[in-house]
């Protein structure tokens, strides 16, 4: 009997803990934790440079991935105890940057009111709907490289509120 | 003589025409549409709201008192976008990531409080502006008040657009507004 009240008890005071430990976790804080940008275009041969010039017949050649197409992997982590409900990542594409259809996941849409009369790319809205904490989120395009830089930046929110915006920002050039 | 100088004159005169414009044209189609979006200022300040509070008295007997008094429960947050670059930014946005749980007292017409917010969710997470188009040079200030958090005041914004944007860095500012000792 009285064990069985010790089992009760301790119960109680799981459940308050739990119940006080989740109200208190009314913020989120999402981070951008790596962005990278990779050569993702079709393999093709380079001559390489021969080592000996006494073996002209030789013809060495290196494959390699071209970088006319770059892609870009983003990963997202919550690094609070709460959901980030209404995750969304927002990431701007460089001038003159190409987004060919199938290029994006589905969960992205690009946004551009120009985007039609050929005025530059626009960006691209990722829903990325919640983020729990511990288990960060990776998306990935790819996109026709510009010729006058690829510096692309990206920013992610969400709907509860974010202890740290300042770490939900992150950019990288190729 | 004389006609012969003109006509040369006139010769050289559609030569120079020619390759001005087939330079303006080259330039022209060098010209690439780029604007650059910053946020230059985040600023925070204490909105003060006349509230009754209590008046703290020597003489237990006699009942506490109640005054009017102006109380900072509120603050104002002004943050001002700015456009550099050499041309207009179009469908320009603003996020403005806001502290732990507060609520949103006033804001302009072109922000909406994000869409998670719900009955179990009550405090807005961010809110977002719809800036539109912006010229060269020019500066947009929102104002918007919250209340206060008690869990630090930071506002953080982040301003983007469908132009694409040289300088991606000068994009996010914060600010924290510090709660007196």
């Amino acid at each position: 009997m009285k064990s069985h009240l010790k089992y009760v008890i301790t119960t109680c005071f799981a459940f308050v803990f739990y119940v006080v430990g989740q109200a208190q976790s009314l913020y989120s804080d999402l981070t951008i934790t790596s962005m990278s940008l990779s050569a993702a275009g079709p393999q093709k041969k380079v001559a390489a440079v021969t080592k000996s010039i006494n073996q002209p017949n030789q013809k060495p050649v290196n494959i390699e991935i071209s970088n006319d197409i770059l892609k870009c992997t983003i990963t997202v982590d919550n690094i609070s105890t709460a959901n980030a409900y209404g995750a969304k990542l927002i990431v701007m594409i460089p001038t003159e940057a190409a987004l060919p259809s199938g290029s994006l996941p589905s969960n992205a849409t690009v946004v551009s009111q120009r985007v039609s009369t050929g005025w530059g790319p626009g960006y691209i809205e990722f829903d990325l709907t919640i983020v729990y904490p511990g288990r960060p989120v990776t998306v990935e395009f790819t996109f026709v490289r510009s010729t006058h830089g690829n510096k692309l930046s990206a920013y992610v929110m969400c709907g509860v509120p974010d202890l740290n915006p300042q770490n939900n920002y992150k950019e990288a050039s190729y | 003589m004389s006609t012969q100088r003109t006509h040369s004159q006139g010769v050289k005169s559609i030569y120079l025409s020619f390759v001005s414009l087939l330079i303006g044209f080259t330039g022209f189609s060098q010209a690439r549409w780029q604007a650059d979006v910053s946020v230059t200022s985040v600023v925070i300040s204490a909105v003060p709201v006349l509230k009754k509070v209590a008046r703290g008295t020597d003489n237990i007997n006699k009942p506490q008192e109640k005054v009017v008094q102006a109380v900072d429960d509120n603050l104002k947050c002004n943050i001002t976008i700015h456009n550099e670059n050499d041309d207009d930014v179009w469908g320009t946005m603003m996020v403005v990531v806001l502290p732990v749980e507060v609520k949103v007292v006033s804001m302009p017409a072109n922000a909406t409080v994000d869409k998670a917010v719900t009955a179990t969710q009550p405090v807005a997470g961010h809110l977002i502006f719809n800036i539109g188009h912006m010229a060269v040079g020019q500066n947009v200030t929102v104002e918007f008040t919250i209340t206060k958090s008690k869990y630090g005041n930071k506002v953080g914004a982040y301003a983007y657009s469908d132009s694409p944007d040289p300088n991606p860095a000068n994009n996010y500012k914060d600010a924290t507004y510090w709660l007196a000792d």
